[in-house]
């Protein structure tokens, strides 16, 4: 299996910013000083990597299917991935020292936290995308697809980590909860038609 | 058989390479953990270590990298098996020695994870009785890409074994582990745990390790090991190959051994061949062991500060002498007053911060070490542990993520012989007080004479001088004019003597008017006579002025930038806007603007009572923006910043409230479910909670139902939040409800979470539904009507 990953510079990643205004809560059109405060510290502290690998796509009959991290059901996933032999299963991390801020601005200012939260998990979002372009090149795709939406667990994450070799390669685990560590992590199967 | 230890002295040894690429190309599904096959196909393991030896290796790795107690219930069964094919292939070589490899447990440690250091200690721990039991010649610690996990698993070796400990960590392009160490501060942590060699693997190529090789080469007096990766993976014709051949791979490895690495061997990709040909190349190359360093160093767990070179601040003001707001934070256990000095300290421009927590009425151990593990989660400064207490200095070091600064031993044989122990166990460098069982001398020779007594006894324990920073004390000139002068004479020799300094620079002049005036002039003299490191507050201007200075005029600040950086940043301090003080209170509160808060305050309560300034002025303010917040006119951030500013105002005015008037009445404990890790809605909650007045009991996160309910009982709470983001935790809740209502029914619950709704919450049988923190607090005023 061939891993490809890499890093991706900051300033090459696109917030988007409705999902900028949905994670402050607050109107599309909104700002505020502090956004732009917040923002500057968390670019120091981000080091975002991505990692992907291309999986053939084995229907197992019903709602069950193999991505390359083994058998497991899941309507939503089965249909966004309708005609597809074979799927990219990638990740983004924005790395350590988002949680290492974070967990400091927790304790000291709630406000910075709120939005240094906000911001990362759109920056987050924003690195899958950007990662997604890197992965797929020219190849056509369906949506990305990731763990928690519909009926796809959270539970499988372990799992994708592992087929991804997350852990050695990128430091990302996943705990009891199955909630991906560092915090700002995403994993994704993004169909080939 | 000979120690491995003794042969790393004579001759330079090579390990074997990569597990997995060679076990795949002998078969081994992908996908499955190649230590399974220790049990499935014992035979390929032994015949993959025979490979290696066959190529020239020294030391063969056991196929034990992935196997712990949480992940294999019959993990001593695959140990074993591993320890076997290992023995098995080193049959009748008594040239070749076997390493138990330890990898990391796959979790992240406290406070960035949830596995609890001691929890991490033991699942190695388990692990390393075995290799004891079935007998090898070293642990292998490899592939920890954390210096808490590093450290974790170096105690549990040291701990339930007498074998010999190697490291080597992962390193990323930056030079970086990926919890942030960079080389300095693992070989600081790590020669201090007394480790017998340590180095670097995996991640990277031999052509990427080569320059953080040089930051080792520089630093560490034990032998460095190189297992480099076989570069990256790509694919060629549709196979997988590395990016970097045997025949480069070699290469690189030589120019390795010639920079001053020790033993080499391979890492991910790396095949026999690797090994072959690296050791073919490098055989011939000259063999040292790296010098004895001298480097004095403290670290935490990204950097090290090298004692020394440049002078050294250690911000003073976590420590509760003369301060009554600090004592009073301890002991109500609030660890936020101390996270607040910490940063704050930090940010005024400190290198190290002394943390110092003594007090009669509290467990002074525990509040050291959960002092020390708070505080290291909001900066990454190293930390001075100071304690008299001989077992609050040890729970400390215990737990310290990185090398600490110890305060302190002194010349009393009974303090020698408690403190110096624990540096050998735990690592650090220590701060030496020239006091013995007679008290303070009189003269610089007689504290030099001290000097010389710890120094001798720390060499006992393996404790180099480099490890020790003398404190000749500064006795105050209100009692005696000579004590600066002694102190100052006792600085140079102890320099002569070629050890590091420390000083309580402001102890001159305790009991004296006009203290800043003295302090920053002996400040300056100390310095001029070698003083490396000062223990001082560094929000006294005149200080700081004088640290700045002096460094930019003895040539310690190169293209004056610190300097310049240190007086522009003063200009912009001292100048406030005559628009910033003419706002008033409820305008600040309104607009969110904490920073300036303390003015209009101040200015009210000299016309007003404190509770008036509440009444009238805060609690309006919010209901307009908590009313605009309701409308969809106001968002969250500025809501939350209104609730700040309110909070910050609250502060002061509770200094000036009677005791008997501050209503501590109104509380409400809020936490976050068992099994949910999720908090951000439920810390916003409390913010606003705390602006209003309420006094808000958080229990944090994943949170027993028992637990919440016993606390509420016990703080005699009225009402109780509880909050869940997972529809998997929603039967937590509904638990901790039923567990309360059998207690006692007279305690309201509130929920709220983004999993909830009020259907959800009638079901689970909760009195109010909370859809944001606006409406937590409406809730919370009305059950307390």
């Amino acid at each position: 299996m061939t891993f490809n990953y890499g890093t991706i510079p900051t300033n090459e990643i696109l917030i988007n910013p409705y999902e900028r205004a949905k994670r402050l809560q607050v109107a599309s059109n909104f700002n505020m000083d502090e956004f732009d405060k917040c923002f500057e510290k968390l670019k120091v502290v981000v080091d975002c990597k991505y990692l992907g690998v291309k999986v053939p796509v084995k229907r197992l009959g019903g709602s069950s299917l193999d991505c390359g991290f083994g058998e497991f059901e899941s309507e939503k996933l089965l249909k966004n991935l309708k005609d597809c032999n074979e799927a990219f299963v990638f990740c983004v991390t924005l790395g350590i020292g988002v949680d290492r801020l974070l967990n400091k601005l927790k304790t000291i200012s709630p406000v910075e936290y709120f939005i240094t939260d906000s911001l990362s998990s759109a920056l987050a979002e924003g690195a899958m995308d950007k990662a997604e372009k890197i992965i797929k090149g020219e190849t056509l795709t369906r949506p990305r697809f990731s763990p928690g939406f519909g009926d796809f667990g959270i539970e499988l994450q372990p799992r994708i980590l592992e087929l991804l070799n997350a852990p050695r390669l990128l430091g990302m685990t996943v705990n009891k909860s199955y909630l991906m560590l560092p915090m700002k992590s995403v994993t994704a199967v993004m169909g080939i038609i | 058989m000979a120690n491995i230890l003794d042969a790393i002295k004579e001759k330079r040894l090579y390990f074997d390479g990569g597990t997995g690429t060679v076990l795949q190309s002998m078969g081994l599904p992908a996908g499955m953990a190649p230590e399974k096959w220790n049990i499935l196909e014992p035979g390929k393991i032994t015949e993959l270590h025979k490979s290696y030896i066959d190529a020239g290796c020294n030391i063969i790795k056991t196929n034990t990298f992935g196997i712990n107690a949480e992940k294999y219930e019959n993990y001593e069964e695959l140990i074993k098996a591993a320890i076997d094919c290992a023995k098995l292939a080193t049959k009748g070589r008594n040239d070749v020695f076997i390493a138990f490899d330890l990898g990391p447990t796959g979790q992240l440690l406290k406070p960035l994870g949830n596995l609890e250091f001691e929890d991490a200690i033991e699942l190695f721990a388990k692990n390393i009785r075995l290799a004891e039991k079935y007998g090898v010649d070293a642990v292998l610690i490899e592939t920890m890409n954390d210096s808490y996990e590093t450290k974790a698993a170096v105690l549990a070796t040291k701990e339930n074994c007498d074998l010999p400990v190697f490291v080597t960590n992962v390193y990323d392009e930056s030079g970086k582990l990926m919890t942030g160490a960079d080389a300095v501060s693992m070989i600081a942590m790590l020669e201090g745990l007394g480790v017998d060699a340590l180095g670097m693997n995996c991640s990277l190529g031999p052509d990427k390790m080569l320059d953080i090789l040089e930051k080792f080469v520089e630093y560490s007096s034990v032998p460095i090991i190189v297992n480099p990766n076989a570069g990256l993976p790509a694919e060629v014709n549709g196979k997988t190959v590395f990016s970097i051949d045997a025949e480069e791979f070699s290469d690189y490895m030589l120019k390795m051994s010639k920079m001053g690495a020790s033993l080499l061997g391979g890492c991910c990709g790396t095949t026999p061949e690797y090994i072959k040909k690296t050791i073919k190349k490098t055989k011939n190359t000259a063999y040292r062991l790296p010098d004895f360093k001298t480097q004095t160093l403290v670290s935490s767990y990204t950097h090290a500060v090298e004692i020394g070179k440049k002078p050294v601040l250690i911000g003073e003001r976590i420590n509760p002498t003369g301060k009554s707001k600090l004592k009073a934070a301890l002991k109500e256990n609030n660890m936020g007053y101390l996270l607040n000095e910490a940063v704050s300290q930090e940010e005024a421009g400190v290198q190290i911060l002394d943390i110092n927590v003594g007090l009669p009425e509290i467990n002074e151990a525990a509040m050291l070490k959960n002092a020390v593990f708070e505080i290291q989660t909001v900066t990454a400064l190293p930390l001075q542990l100071d304690s008299v207490n001989p077992k609050a200095l040890e729970a400390a070091m215990r737990i310290y993520n990185g090398k600490p600064l110890v305060n302190s031993v002194n010349g009393e044989d009974e303090k020698l012989k408690e403190i110096l122990p624990l540096v050998k166990k735990y690592g650090g460098t220590l701060i030496a007080l020239t006091i013995d069982e007679s008290g303070i001398p009189k003269t610089a020779n007689q504290r030099a004479k001290i000097v010389e007594k710890i120094a001798k006894a720390a060499r006992e324990y393996g404790i180099d001088k480099k490890d020790i920073i003398v404190d000749p004390l500064a006795l105050t000139i209100s009692s005696d004019t000579e004590n600066a002068l002694v102190t100052l004479e006792s600085i140079k020799k102890i320099k002569e003597m070629g050890f590091c300094t420390s000083l309580g620079v402001s102890n001159i002049s305790f009991g004296l008017p006009g203290r800043e005036k003295i302090n920053s002039v002996f400040f300056a003299m100390a310095l001029e006579e070698g003083l490396d490191c000062a223990i001082m507050n560094p929000f006294a201007k005149t200080m700081m002025d004088v640290y700045y200075a002096y460094n930019v005029l003895s040539n310690k600040d190169p293209a004056c930038n610190d300097f310049i950086a240190y007086a522009n940043s003063d200009q912009q301090e001292t100048s406030v806007t005559p628009k910033e003080t003419e706002h008033s209170l409820k305008y600040v509160i309104e607009k969110g603007m904490k920073d300036i808060v303390v003015l209009p305050t101040q200015k009210l309560l000299e016309t007003q009572d404190p509770l008036s300034v509440i009444n009238d002025e805060i609690i309006p303010a919010l209901n307009k923006i908590g009313t605009d917040f309701e409308k969809g006119k106001a968002f969250l951030p500025q809501l939350l910043m209104s609730a700040e500013a309110a909070s910050a105002a609250f502060e002061i005015i509770k200094e000036k409230m009677p005791k008997n008037i501050v209503d501590d009445k109104k509380s409400v404990v809020l936490a976050t479910v068992k099994g949910d890790i999720h908090d951000i809605g439920k810390n916003i909650v409390k913010v606003m909670l705390e602006s209003y007045g309420f006094t808000v009991y958080d229990l944090g996160r994943d949170v027993a139902p028992e637990v919440i309910v016993d606390y509420a009982i016990e703080k005699n709470c009225s009402l109780v939040g509880l909050s869940a983001l997972m529809t998997t935790t929603v039967p937590a809740m509904e638990e901790t409800i039923g567990l309360l209502r059998k207690q006692n029914k007279d305690i309201k619950v509130m929920v709220g979470g983004a999993v909830l709704n009020q259907e959800y919450a009638d079901m689970i049988g909760a009195d109010f539904y909370a859809p944001d923190a606006m409406a937590a607090v409406r809730i919370s005023e009305k059950v307390y009507e």
